[in-house]
This record gives C-alpha cells, sequence and structure tokens, in this order.
C-alpha cells in the first residue's frame, strides 16, 4: 500500500512535471481567440502541432548552446573551487561572523546581567553587586597591577619529533590549567587568557588543535594576564610546580615561555550562567 | 531578437561586475539555482508543446527559486535544512529528467 502511495506520488511528479498553468494559459488564449469554438479539440491540436524542420533544428542549436554553457560553466567553477582557498576563506569569514554574533550575544547578557543587579539592588533584595562574590568569581570587570605570562608553541617542530609525538611541541590545555592553577593559588584575584576572563565555571581543554576557554577557541601564543600583588603572584608562580614543567618542556621541546610583571591590566568580566545556585541576600561570605 | 541582446547584455554584465553573492544567502544558492534550471526546462518544453507564455514562465521562474529557497531557509531555522533541501532536490530533479524526456522525444521522434 505504501508503495502505490510513493508510485502515485512519483507519477503526479512527472505528469505535473510542466507547470499546468502553461496549459492553463494557452488555453486561456485559445479562448480569447475564438471564443466560439473553444472546444478541447483546439487545445489538443494546438498541444500536438507537428513542427517545421527548421523550427527544430533551431531548438537543437539553442539546446547546444545552453549544454555547453552549462558544461563551461561548471567547468569555470571547479577550477574556482580547485583551490578551496576561496573556500575556505568563506567557511573562515562565516565562523568569524558567527563568533561575532555570540560576542554580541554575550555582551547582551552582561547589560541585562547588569540591568538585574540594579534592579535587585533598587528593591533591597541582593546586595551582592558591590561585594566581594562577583569579584572573586570573574564576573565583574578587574583592572590592577599584576603579571603577564606569554606561553607560544616551539618554532619547530624537530623536538618534538625526534621525540615521537609533535603534539609536544605546542603549548597544551594541561599547561595552560596547570599554570592558571598556580596563579590562582599564588593569590591571584583574577585571571584572563588571551582576553578570556577564568570565573569558577570556565573549563580549559582542547579540541582537536585548538584550547577552548570558557568554549572559545584560542591559539597560540597564549597570554595568561593575572591580577593581583606581583612580587607574591611571581614568586608563587616560579617555585611552583607546574613552573618546573612548563620550564622542562621549554628545555625539551622549544616551547617559549615569557613572564613579566604588567603595572596595569585590564581583565574583562566573563561570563558564567548559574543554573541552581543563586546570590543570596547580603551574600558576601 | 530583443531576448538574446538581453541574455548577452546580462552575460557580459555579470563577466564585468561580478558581483558577490552575500554570505548569509550562500547556502540557498545552489537550490535556486536547481529551481530555476526546473523552471527553465519547463519553459522549453512548453515551446515545444506550443504552450509557451512568458509570462507563466517568468511567475514560475521567480516563485520556483524563491519557494526551493525559503523551504530551504525555514528548514534551517527548524534544524531540518539538509534533509528537506534533499527533498526539494529529489523533486526538482524528478522534474527536470520528465521535462528532458519529453524535450527529447518532442526532438527526436516527433
Amino acid at each position: 500500500m505504501s508503495s502505490d502511495a510513493a508510485l502515485g506520488l512519483l507519477r503526479s511528479l512527472v505528469d505535473t512535471a510542466l507547470d499546468p498553468s502553461y496549459h492553463e494559459a494557452a488555453q486561456q488564449r485559445a479562448d480569447a481567440e475564438s471564443p466560439e469554438e473553444g472546444d478541447q479539440e483546439t487545445r489538443h491540436s494546438s498541444g500536438q502541432r507537428p513542427m517545421s524542420n527548421a523550427r527544430r533544428i533551431s531548438t537543437a542549436v539553442v539546446l547546444l548552446v545552453a549544454a555547453a554553457t552549462t558544461v563551461t560553466g561548471a567547468i569555470a567553477l571547479r577550477q574556482i573551487n580547485a583551490g578551496s582557498s576561496l573556500q575556505r576563506q568563506e567557511l573562515r569569514q562565516r565562523a568569524e561572523s558567527q563568533v561575532i554574533a555570540t560576542d554580541k550575544k554575550a555582551s547582551t547578557v552582561q547589560d541585562l546581567r547588569a540591568e538585574i543587579a540594579r534592579a535587585s539592588a533598587g528593591l533591597g533584595s541582593a546586595a551582592a553587586t558591590d561585594s566581594a562574590v562577583p569579584q572573586s568569581a570573574g564576573l565583574v570587570p578587574l583592572q590592577g597591577s599584576g603579571i603577564r605570562l606569554v606561553l607560544a608553541d616551539a618554532a619547530t617542530t624537530e623536538k618534538a619529533q625526534r621525540a615521537g609525538d609533535e603534539r609536544l611541541s605546542r603549548v597544551l590545555d594541561t599547561d595552560l590549567q596547570s599554570v592558571v592553577n598556580a596563579l590562582w593559588a599564588a593569590g591571584a584575584q583574577g585571571v584572563a587568557i588571551n582576553g578570556q576572563r577564568l570565573t569558577s565555571l570556565s573549563a580549559i581543554r582542547s579540541a582537536g588543535d585548538a584550547i577552548l576557554v570558557n568554549y572559545r577557541p584560542l591559539s597560540g601564543p597564549y597570554t595568561v594576564e593575572a591580577v593581583g600583588p606581583q612580587q607574591q603572584l611571581a614568586d608563587g608562580l616560579t617555585t611552583s610546580p607546574a613552573w618546573a614543567d612548563l620550564q622542562a618542556a621549554a628545555e625539551a621541546y622549544g616551547i617559549e615561555v615569557d613572564q613579566q610583571s604588567a603595572s596595569v591590566l585590564r581583565l574583562p568580566a566573563g561570563e558564567a550562567v548559574l543554573r541552581y545556585s543563586r546570590v543570596v541576600k547580603g551574600g558576601a561570605p | 531578437m530583443i531576448a538574446g541582446i538581453g541574455l548577452a547584455v546580462g552575460v557580459l554584465l555579470g563577466l564585468i561586475l561580478r558581483p558577490e553573492v552575500p554570505l548569509w544567502f550562500q547556502p540557498y544558492l545552489p537550490i535556486a539555482i536547481v529551481a530555476g534550471l526546473d523552471a527553465l526546462f519547463g519553459a522549453l518544453r512548453a515551446l515545444l508543446d506550443g504552450v509557451f507564455s512568458d509570462r507563466v514562465f517568468v511567475i514560475s521562474f521567480i516563485s520556483n527559486v524563491l519557494i526551493a529557497a525559503l523551504i530551504v531557509f525555514v528548514g534551517d531555522q527548524l534544524g531540518v535544512g539538509s534533509q528537506l533541501s534533499i527533498g526539494v532536490v529529489v523533486v526538482l530533479t524528478i522534474r527536470i529528467f520528465a521535462n528532458v524526456a519529453a524535450i527529447r522525444r518532442r526532438l527526436f521522434h516527433g
């Protein structure tokens, strides 16, 4: 039964392949020309009108030209696409525009959050906006002195290839994780990687060749900025096991590590979507 | 004659201006082209059948292209864009085949 239905569908497709309105228009024209004798015969005879040889030849020529145009067009398109750099560029543009759209949405979220904060402050319910909680959660922008750490992939992959894994010449997500953890442990008040502020809900992980921070793909060199007491941060970092690991990686595979103090760092606000928890009244711990 | 001049002018304009398809329209362009081809072959068959009407052709061409692009667009919004485009392509392709078969019969056995 279902095959009957499918056959019917196919048949109707083939039967109506020629837009029925062509016949309707022809019928109307025939009616207009001879309103008295507008019977079925004229329609059929006009539909099956024999063609003169000249007309057939000219139609065949038109068809040939159309076919030639289509084929040359297709070949030209193939040549354009063969480089595929154009396509890649277009894909990249599309991805970039999507990222911009995401950023816009994120800033809308920020605005709305600020509005909510203002509104709830007006109600006197949640007074946590100027407490330390949003600050340490990384939800508001932070400015101050601190240190800046730049990690870059090795310039050549030779050493890593000799060691058997080309990936080792790159900065790994675990490198960034351990550095960031060391910075937190050393007393950082806020940390951002390539402008992505880390919140308590941020994840640093790798996906393919990219490192995702806040689900945003980053590419090297990775700039880790930490706001906090400079000396304490520097000391805490350089005495941490993470630093020793980094130095070892730099030695063995050529990863570049550069650390310097910065007098003014501006960290953007991070985003954190709270699903279950809420800011309590007078919420500073 | 006028149509031929128009075609030549159009091709020349395309070659000189090289218009770029806007990025947001690119996913819908292939479907729109297939729909346009369908309308074109339908018109050719109508011409051979002796029932061609320029008004019907223009309307069917534009509405075919718009509806095909619209279906895929709506499908994209609903998350079934690729399935819907397969459906559209299948239907249009069957129609093109039927029309081309009719044209061939007309030309070689008529």
